[in-house]
């Protein structure tokens, strides 16, 4: 059912991991050079870099095309005949998605993932257009539109499944948020339903990660697990999934009068509850994403605690936070450190892996352009052939090689 | 502690980043640092009476400026030199986005455009000469902007506008799986 060979993401995994050794010094260079001629792939991937841009490119090319072939051909089209063309768009993507691997050999490229992202937005383009926005007969039309939202998270979800893109994952729990919205009017019971769908969903990713423990598979379930323990956290944290968040956090106003108080209470007690259920499932599982969703939703909880219980927030509450987790992550590594050989129930503080530099990476090259406009107010009234990056951690993001 | 002086607390917490960065060695935390004082040199020019948008695009010049030559400065000195290219990366960042700016102008866009195009070949000459993609990332993107900007300039037509970008975006999609094809190291 999956579009790549076993062996074949075995071997771009095992190249993976001799590159964060050998970037960690664990591998000498002759080491790396002669292991890396036993791991050739024939799958053609790209750096994180060319990977953006070569999506960025096909979608702009993909949405102008189909832009065009409505302006030449279809002057003022039906929404039926929109729906249709959209629905063969989407058709044509996916096929041309599925010709990029099979034939190119595409792997994490830029353009087949763009071409699968484009499928799955003409398909709920082709669904909306002729079913349901120009057909005022229909008896209850909010009601036939959850077909939309499900057919995009089915789709997403198969193109997660062949493909293997996390984020068709998460596009896929996305698209459920605005399925119960369709069929009931309760917001309790849409926080309800949307928490019990990624719990069920999380059952069956627990029963299916079990067998792949240790191969290729484990990270994109890992993920795919603590996607779904975030989303369920959000579903439950009525503070957090409200929406009139801002209004309500610095009105004052609480979120307690759109639920009913024992459905509200018993939220506040689940969230507190969560995190450690969390973070124990990932120390025990080893997982470095659930553990990050612990250790991000407990944040969360501290966070929304105060407007939970009507409390006034106070400008220093920020500031109290950050000395904690300051503490926390000066205190943990040493208290690790301590323990006999660095070690203390499995866990280290050392670095075993240069796995975390692509992230920071990344995450540098997005957030630190980005995070003047996060933090700035408003304007007032008055090796040369092998690099495996450099540093500890971190980086600007101009460090990845191709 | 700071209220209403936003100036202040950016112009802090740069200083602590740059501490922490140096100190824990740490990249992440020093493109933060950076970004701060981009936030601080922006709050400074909004206190100014008369602030404009060449103001804010001269001064974002000058932080590149202060900004390159500061992480050349410390590289040179051996002062953590793989720091290097977190400047460089918030320097194209800023760069490009100060030259786009003027790109846009409705008039004296002119000289704005060349240094955008210099600009581009400059990244893409240091990405392919270090093999670093981000730089020809932002050459393509930054300069298809740029270029597109002012190749659409008044064009009004639908089909010529749709067809503009079905093309050029197949080209760019071209020249670059052949550039990673040609410089990138193999799967």
């Amino acid at each position: 059912m999956r579009l790549y060979c076993a062996s074949s993401e075995e071997t771009l995994r095992a190249r993976r991991l001799l590159a964060d050794w050998a970037g960690e010094g664990i591998l000498t260079k002759a080491q790396y050079q002669r292991l890396e001629q036993e791991t050739v792939s024939e799958l053609r991937t790209a750096n994180i870099f060319q990977r953006l841009v070569l999506f960025l490119f096909t979608l702009v090319s993909v949405a102008a095309a189909a832009a065009l072939f409505f302006v030449v051909f279809l002057s003022r089209p039906s929404p039926q005949a929109a729906g249709v063309f959209f629905l063969i768009f989407a058709a044509v993507c996916y096929a041309a998605a599925e010709v990029a691997v099979s034939q190119a050999r595409l792997y994490r490229y830029g353009i087949e993932e763009a071409l699968a992202v484009c499928s799955v937005g003409f398909l709920c383009a082709g669904m909306q257009s002729p079913f349901f926005s120009a057909n005022p007969y229909l008896p209850k039309p909010d009601a036939a539109q959850f077909l939309v939202p499900a057919a995009g998270a089915v789709f997403s979800l198969w193109i997660w499944h062949r493909l293997g893109l996390s984020y068709a994952f998460l596009a896929a729990m996305i698209f459920l948020l605005f399925l119960p919205g369709y069929r009931t009017l309760s917001h309790s019971a849409e926080h309800l339903i949307v928490a019990m769908s990624y719990a069920t969903g999380l059952v069956g990713i627990a029963a299916v990660r079990s067998r792949h423990r240790f191969d290729y598979l484990e990270e994109g379930y890992s993920l795919a697990e603590a996607l779904l323990w975030l989303g369920i956290y959000l579903a439950i944290n009525l503070q957090l999934s409200s929406f009139n968040l801002p209004a309500q956090w610095w009105g004052g106003t609480r979120a307690a009068s759109e639920f009913a108080r024992p459905f509200y209470w018993a939220t506040w007690v689940l969230i507190w509850c969560l995190p450690p259920i969390v973070l124990v499932r990932g120390l025990r599982q080893r997982d470095r994403f659930v553990i990050a969703v612990g250790a991000i939703v407990a944040i969360l909880t501290f966070v929304s605690n105060k407007p939970y219980l009507g409390w006034p927030r106070h400008t220093w509450d920020p500031m109290l936070l950050g000395i904690l987790l300051t503490g926390i992550a000066f205190f943990i590594p040493r208290w690790l450190a301590g323990g006999r050989g660095g070690i203390r129930h499995g866990f280290t503080a050392a670095r075993l892996s240069g796995k975390d530099k692509h992230w920071m990476n990344l995450g540098s090259t997005v957030l630190g352009p980005l995070s003047p406009h996060s933090i700035t107010p408003g304007p007032q009234t008055s090796s040369p052939d092998v690099r495996f990056g450099g540093g500890q951690s971190g980086g600007g993001g101009a460090s990845s090689d191709f | 502690m700071f209220s209403g002086q936003w100036d202040f607390y950016l112009l802090a917490a740069t200083g602590l980043f740059f501490f922490l960065a140096y100190r824990f060695d740490n990249r992440f935390v020093l493109s933060l640092g950076l970004s701060s004082l981009a936030g601080w040199f922006g709050l400074t020019i909004s206190h100014w009476p008369a602030h404009q948008d060449s103001a804010y695009r001269q001064y974002a010049l000058l932080y590149c400026l202060l900004v390159g030559i500061g992480g050349a400065f410390l590289q040179r000195r051996g002062l953590k030199p793989h720091f290097f290219a977190t400047y460089l990366n918030i320097v194209a960042n800023v760069l490009f986005w100060a030259l786009l700016s003027g790109v846009f102008n409705r008039q004296g866009y002119g000289l704005w455009f060349l240094a955008l195009l210099f600009a581009c070949g400059a990244s893409l000459a240091w990405g392919l000469a270090r093999r670093h993609f981000a730089f020809v990332a932002y050459a393509a993107v930054y300069g298809y902007v740029g270029v597109s900007s002012m190749f659409l300039r008044g064009v009004t037509d639908e089909t010529a506008v749709l067809g503009y970008f079905v093309v050029t975006g197949v080209a760019m999609l071209v020249v670059l799986v052949r550039i990673g094809r040609r410089f990138g190291r193999p799967a």
